[in-house]
């Protein structure tokens, strides 16, 4: 991967006042979910269900602001230049297309994993940081980089192919910001309307990275436990890596294969 | 990144960080019971807590339930005027209250640090009982606001905008300069 074209890319991506934007709006959505800690329990009872409860908390409430963003972010990064001209500039460049497709995706994904986690870390650490339990909230916040990591990818690797389909800077973001919407609702619908088929929605891209967290850290389930219990931790890590990886690939294939710039 | 979006970034996190800890998050009434005591037996309970300031603490308080038809003292467990002994502990384990009392006992505390406080509370009197252990905050008290949350976000507030402020004058003082050479 060219390092000039990734820094070159990420200042594009980035510039004024997307993040800004972004910090503002991950940390205020964060901050919100967020009680202060104050807990009466027995001696038996431990510190680690409050922190681990808090941080599935937070990325569950960070998921639907990454899915739109991710979003936004990746269609406007490949849409924009083929709308702009951009993107012959950069295919005609000595640069092989695996590099631009790796740059462009990385350029979105990494930055936006990397806030995201670095805010989840920080009001873990401001509210549970102790002498005690300083070790255990650094080692719980650790697994929320992974998952978020492959969460973005997922709906990067979505959106990326929305925007080389359309390729339409208007037409691919609001398609993308839509089927971010569609994935998140979907999760949101009852047995009730959906009938037996709604307890498979834990497997769903929106679903399954939160309940990696909750499996890895044995969370108390809200409700009845339903068919997550079946799966495995490591089963639901596998699971979001595979949806990480479900619409990167065949997008990376077209992109380095068939894809044209048209004048 | 440059300097002045550096600070700009960080002034934004100081601000919602400010909102957010400037307000009393804790506020009211919050008992907890676990079972029951017997006599000469003992209970530890283990209060996880932000430097939140004042409250009062209450062992042996029975909360009365609005919403039950149950009379008081319909649980023959609920009793009250046991003898226990308590013994109240800081997160470092320096013992800041330990005496023979009489329930319902209330006494003034002050959450100053983050960490875990603990109460043990023996029963020496001649029955089983219930020992519920009750802390009260006042509505909305400025003073029961995160007291460490609230210092870094004026910190980061402070920073922030000193940051922000250096990184306009620096660019505004090399666009002046640029302008003067020939």
């Amino acid at each position: 991967m060219d390092l000039a074209l990734l820094k070159a890319e990420i200042r594009k991506v980035w510039g004024r006042p997307t993040l800004e934007l972004a910090v503002g709006l991950v940390f205020f959505i964060s901050i919100a979910t967020v009680q202060p800690l104050f807990e009466i329990t027995t001696v038996g009872a431990d510190f680690y269900s409050v922190v681990t409860e808090t941080l599935v908390r937070i990325t569950s409430t960070q998921m639907l602001p990454l899915v739109i963003l991710s979003g936004i972010l990746v269609s406007l990064s490949f849409a924009r230049d083929y709308e702009q001209g951009l993107m012959q500039t950069l295919l005609s460049l000595p640069v092989s297309r695996t590099s631009i497709f790796a740059v462009k995706f990385v350029a979105v994904v990494l930055p936006l994993t990397l806030l995201s986690w670095g805010i989840t870390l920080f009001i873990m650490v401001m509210n549970y940081f102790t002498a005690a339990s300083g070790l255990l909230v650094l080692q719980v916040s650790f697994w929320a980089l992974p998952v978020i990591f492959f969460a973005v990818m997922f709906y990067a690797g979505l959106a990326s192919l929305i925007a080389l389909a359309l390729k339409k800077t208007i037409t691919s973001t609001l398609a993308t910001v839509l089927a971010g919407f569609f994935v998140w609702f979907i999760t949101t619908l009852t047995p009730e309307v959906l009938g037996p088929i709604a307890d498979y929605l834990v497997f769903t891209p929106y679903s399954a990275p939160l309940w990696a967290l909750k499996r890895l850290f044995g969370t108390r389930p809200l409700s009845e436990p339903g068919l997550e219990m079946n799966l495995p931790p490591w089963g639901f890590f596998i699971l979001i890596i595979f949806y990480a990886f479900v619409f990167l690939v065949p997008t990376y294939i077209y992109f380095t294969k068939k894809f044209e710039v048209k004048e | 990144m440059n300097i002045t979006r550096a600070g700009f970034v960080l002034l934004i996190v100081g601000l919602i960080l400010l909102m957010n800890a400037s307000s009393s998050h804790v506020s009211g009434h919050l008992t907890v019971n676990y079972g029951e005591l017997d006599e000469g037996e003992s209970q530890s309970y283990v209060i996880l807590t932000a430097p939140v300031g004042p409250a009062n603490m209450c062992i042996g308080l029975h909360p009365k339930n609005p919403f039950s038809d149950l009379p008081p003292g319909f649980n023959k467990y609920d009793l009250t005027d046991v003898p226990v002994h308590m013994k109240f502990t800081d997160p470092n384990n320096n013992t800041i209250a330990e005496k023979d009392v009489i329930t319902p006992y209330c006494f003034d505390v002050n959450f100053e640090a983050r960490g875990v406080y603990t109460v043990h509370v023996t029963n020496n009197g001649n029955a089983t009982t219930t020992m519920p252990l009750g802390v009260i905050f006042d509505f909305h008290n400025p003073e029961n606001r995160e007291a460490d949350k609230y210092l870094l976000s004026i910190a980061l507030t402070a920073l922030g905008a000193a940051i922000t402020g250096a990184g306009f004058a620096i660019n505004f003082v090399s666009k002046h300069r640029k302008q003067q050479k020939p």
